[in-house]
């Protein structure tokens, strides 16, 4: 999965975070958008992550690949202490 | 002009104008019962919005029903908005429109998990970058204030 780098829009500690993503050797380039937003719900948290202004359609199919793999990572990593003994997004596309 | 700032200045008060601006008339029985307050508590604060001139109220026999007065509020409107924003804020709400338009026709992806955790734990783990390192996350940004890089 392509990092992503770039300004923070906004910084709500701890419910609301969206940043600029992109290139940051690229200042030209218009970047796209990604927002997390985090809801308590009892001992749960629902975690949703909008990456917006994606610039094609072939963008948005590499992006909503990536994060599921990063996301159950997370996950992991939060309910076990440990993140996925392999690394999800390496694993090869159904054949 | 003070009082008016200082009266609006508390969010019961502002919710107690907020029920008047939903139904305007209320005897205070009515206003408590819809705010769940003692009758002690909401008479103070109407008597603080009533002496700002917010509230004004008119007898009915043994009631004293009270009504919503804009006209203070059209005196701050006028004197702090109407003449110095409303073209700068006209042409700022036409620009976020406009690029929330253009973001809408963009495509975009969501992504929806639950984790047994908390905000606090979530945030950190999104903002922490020995935590992000760990599973992979995003390129850190410095201290996640905005503006940062």
């Amino acid at each position: 999965m392509t990092d992503g780098g770039g300004v923070v829009l906004e910084s709500s500690p701890p419910t609301r975070l969206v940043f600029n993503w992109g290139d940051p050797g690229n200042e030209e380039a218009e970047g796209s958008q990604v927002t997390f937003d985090i809801e308590a719900y009892g001992e749960i948290v629902r975690l949703t992550v909008t990456h917006a202004n994606l610039a094609n359609e072939a963008e948005r199919d590499e992006i909503a690949s990536g994060w599921p793999a990063v996301m159950a990572n997370l996950k992991s990593l939060l309910e076990t202490g440990h993140a996925l003994p392999q690394t999800p997004w390496e694993m090869p596309a159904r054949s | 002009m003070d009082n008016i700032f200082k009266a609006l200045a508390d969010s019961t008060r502002r919710y107690l104008l907020d029920r008047l601006h939903e139904d305007n008339g209320q005897t205070l029985g009515e206003l408590c019962e819809r705010v769940d307050m003692t009758r002690q508590s909401a008479t103070q604060h109407l008597a603080v919005l009533e002496a700002a001139n917010l509230v004004s109220t008119v007898r009915r026999g043994r009631e004293k029903l009270h009504y919503l007065n804009p006209v203070p509020l059209n005196e701050i409107q006028e004197r702090w908005i109407d003449k110095f924003e409303r073209p700068r804020l006209r042409a700022l709400s036409a620009v976020k429109r406009r690029a929330e338009d253009d973001m809408t026709d963009k495509p975009r992806s969501v992504y929806v998990t639950y984790v047994a955790s908390t905000p606090d734990r979530v945030w950190q783990a999104l903002t922490d970058p020995d935590i992000t390192a760990e599973y992979g996350g995003h390129r850190n940004i410095s201290d996640w204030r905005e503006g940062s890089n």
